[in-house]
């Protein structure tokens, strides 16, 4: 009897693999979903540097420096190009976010920042990324500014910038004379200040040669005038410790769907082929048939649960908190999906009921139970109505070992949840038969 | 080997069929023949365990009741459709039947069994390449793997080109011959005087008529001519000539 039903189930699993469509569905669909979601999810939670193109038309030390301290700052990427049109075509391309452009006049402007000038610069952004154009307008303001500052802490830009006033009618400037004498007067008490830390910091840098060490002097241009403590925020265990953790009990989700409609369609296609009823006139129950589907059932559901967190933990980093849960999970999650798949097949018997309604069926589940939208996203309304999936129960019950922890009560519960999901499938199953039986 | 007495099927109001008695001996091969809706399927599925007869009874051998999972082991049952899977091979196909009839067979018996249809030299491919003639000889194949000394066949030629139907009549007398028991349906009439030793004619759920071909035609055979005094005139005269369902 034990060979008949061996038979059966490898006839099962035979048929199922070689359904390329059942096939892709079952094992290859979950993974490229969970992957798919894993890396949106990852780039969403974590974002980079701002990719930056810049173009460099100008060619004094100024233009340098600013560009140096662009290059520096870790919040941007700044790849340099040397023509607007490729700067352009990056844009246009998604490689980065915006095109800053140094113009040729920007050393000159820069030098005559105390007389009313300002560091010009040409900035062409993608309007669809607004937050990182924000950050980069943020950015280039904190380099100006602090650019700005190295200007004030240099004696020789000083006196050039004082040079330059000077030779500057004060209409021009839109100032009074007794305003342009308080600037000369700023400068040149500015200067003399830079020229006193510039021979203090060259006596010092002396010092330092002669093996007497030396302290770092501040200069005017480490200047700051809000100072911000960022330290990261400890992990809070409500949340994953990476988007695989979340998106492979989604693939999951999609994995169980398709051996469910797998199942539940190849005992309609049985059904109208005449192949179940040749299975019937064989010495065998049509209990030990169904068994036999179910047994199949069972074992795809749990081969694909094992090759997915296999993945998420060997390629993917995933590291599950209570891995001696997890083999009981995928058991438990096993049995339920059988169940559902059996409840399913009772309910719609023909090939275009299974494959219409049952599906779709299947299908809004699935989408309700988290198979698309984790659940944290979902508004509360639908969290709450996804308890009616079985799919939810499923998520929660790998959700557990792999990255949620947890009591061992909490986690027995989960899976409790789980055989209660079977409990009900068993019990729609057999309602439905009886159905039938009694119409009949 | 078979017998039926006074098995009676109905499907709610309609009654299928209707106090059959029927025998079959070993090395017997018993035509049932009859119009669409005549209740042959049904006494298939009576006889194959697939139903259960509401009154009467249906004996395989020593008094074993086909719903009995074990006496099934004693048919071998070729439906009419062809209920195959596609995406099996032929060797699979009989592999898988002959494991589900508690037999065993190596690789060697498997080629045999599909030697003998014909098909041992395309044993390894998927059955969904088949033509229909060679699905219909797998499908007989597939009856006969268990070597059975009851045989069900359900319009085992339908379909077929010429050559295929010969060689599928060669291997029934052979197994008669050979001791078993045959119950074949079909609606050709060369098909039921070349191969039955007696037929039965059904209509309405009951057997009208039950002899050898020369008994029933010398019985209700009429006219002088050679069609006239066939089976199909025969079959015609007793069940008239209205369209069925």
């Amino acid at each position: 009897m034990s060979g008949a039903l061996l038979a059966l189930v490898r006839k099962d699993l035979r048929l199922l693999l070689r359904d390329r469509s059942a096939f892709v569905f079952t094992m290859v669909f979950p993974l490229v979903i969970a992957v798919l979601f894993g890396l949106v999810f990852g780039r969403m939670a974590t974002p980079g540097p701002i990719a930056v193109a810049l173009v460099n038309e100008g060619s004094g030390p100024l233009a340098d420096a600013f560009i140096g301290a662009l290059q520096a700052d870790a919040a941007l990427r700044v790849e340099r190009v040397t023509s607007r049109e490729e700067a352009i075509a990056r844009v246009r391309a998604a490689r980065c976010c915006a095109v800053v452009i140094v113009p040729e006049a920007f050393d000159s402007a820069a030098e005559a920042l105390l007389t009313g000038g300002s560091m010009p610069l040409e900035v062409l952004g993608d309007p669809s990324r607004s937050a990182e154009l924000g950050l980069l307008q943020g950015k280039l303001m904190e380099v100006g500014f602090v650019q700005f500052m190295l200007s004030v802490g240099d004696s020789a830009r000083l006196q050039r910038q004082a040079a330059l006033l000077r030779a500057l009618p004060a209409a021009d400037m839109g100032t009074s004379e007794g305003e342009r004498a308080a600037i000369l007067d700023l400068l040149g008490a500015a200067q003399r200040l830079a020229e006193a830390r510039e021979e203090k910091a060259r006596r010092r840098s002396e010092k330092q040669i002669d093996g007497e060490g030396a302290g770092a002097f501040p200069r005017l241009g480490a200047f700051r005038p809000v100072r911000i403590a960022q330290s990261a925020v400890v992990d809070d265990p409500a949340r994953p410790p990476s988007s695989f953790a979340v998106t492979f009990p989604q693939g999951v989700v999609w994995g169980l769907a398709g051996c469910v409609m797998a199942f539940v369609t190849s005992l309609s296609v049985e059904r109208s082929r005449g192949t179940l009823r040749r299975l019937c006139a064989a010495p065998l129950s049509m209990h030990m048939v169904l068994a036999s589907k179910a047994l199949a059932c069972f074992s795809m559901v749990l081969v694909m649960q094992v090759m997915l967190m296999v993945l998420a933990v060997t390629a993917f980093g995933v590291r599950p908190v209570q891995p001696a849960m997890l083999l009981p999970a995928m058991v438990a999650i096993a049995v339920a999906f059988t169940m559902v798949a059996m409840a399913i097949a009772a309910l719609f018997q023909s090939l275009g009921g299974s494959e219409g309604a049952g599906r779709s069926v299947i299908l809004i589940l699935a989408l309700l139970g988290g198979g698309s939208v984790p659940l944290a996203f979902m508004p509360p309304a639908l969290a709450s109505a996804s308890a009616v999936s079985p799919f939810r129960w499923a998520i929660a019950a790998l959700e557990g070992p792999l990255w949620r922890g947890g009591s061992m009560p909490s986690q027995v519960a989960a899976i409790g949840a789980v055989l209660l999901v079977a409990l009900i499938a068993a019990a729609v199953a057999c309602c439905a038969l009886s159905f039938r039986r009694s119409a009949a | 080997m078979l017998t039926l007495r006074e098995v009676s099927k109905c499907y709610g109001t309609i009654r299928a069929v209707d106090r059959v008695s029927l025998r079959v001996s070993a090395g017997e091969v018993v035509g049932l023949l009859g119009p669409n809706g005549a209740g042959k399927s049904t006494t298939v599925a009576l006889v194959t365990g697939l139903l259960r007869p509401d009154t009467g009874s249906v004996t395989i051998g020593a008094g074993g009741d086909p719903s009995n999972a074990a006496v099934r082991k004693a048919i071998g049952f070729a439906p009419q459709e062809l209920a195959l899977y596609d995406t099996l091979t032929a060797a699979e196909t009989v592999t898988l039947y002959a494991r589900l009839y508690g037999a065993f067979r190596s690789r060697r018996q498997v080629l045999e069994a599909l030697d003998m249809v014909g098909l041992a030299t395309r044993a390894d491919e998927r059955v969904g390449g088949y033509s229909g003639g060679m699905k219909r000889r797998l499908n007989l194949a597939v009856a006969l793997v268990h070597e059975p000394p009851l045989l069900v066949l359900d319009e085992p030629t339908a379909g077929v080109d010429p050559q295929s139907r010969a060689h599928v009549r060669g291997i029934i007398r052979a197994r008669a011959a050979s001791g078993c028991a045959v119950l074949l349906t079909t609606h050709d009439m060369e098909e039921a005087e070349k191969l039955s030793d007696r037929i039965a004619l059904m209509d309405h759920g009951t057997v009208q008529a039950e002899g050898t071909v020369d008994e029933l035609v010398a019985m209700h055979g009429s006219g002088s001519s050679r069609a006239a005094r066939g089976l199909e005139s025969v079959l015609l005269k007793l069940t008239g000539r209205e369209l069925r369902e």
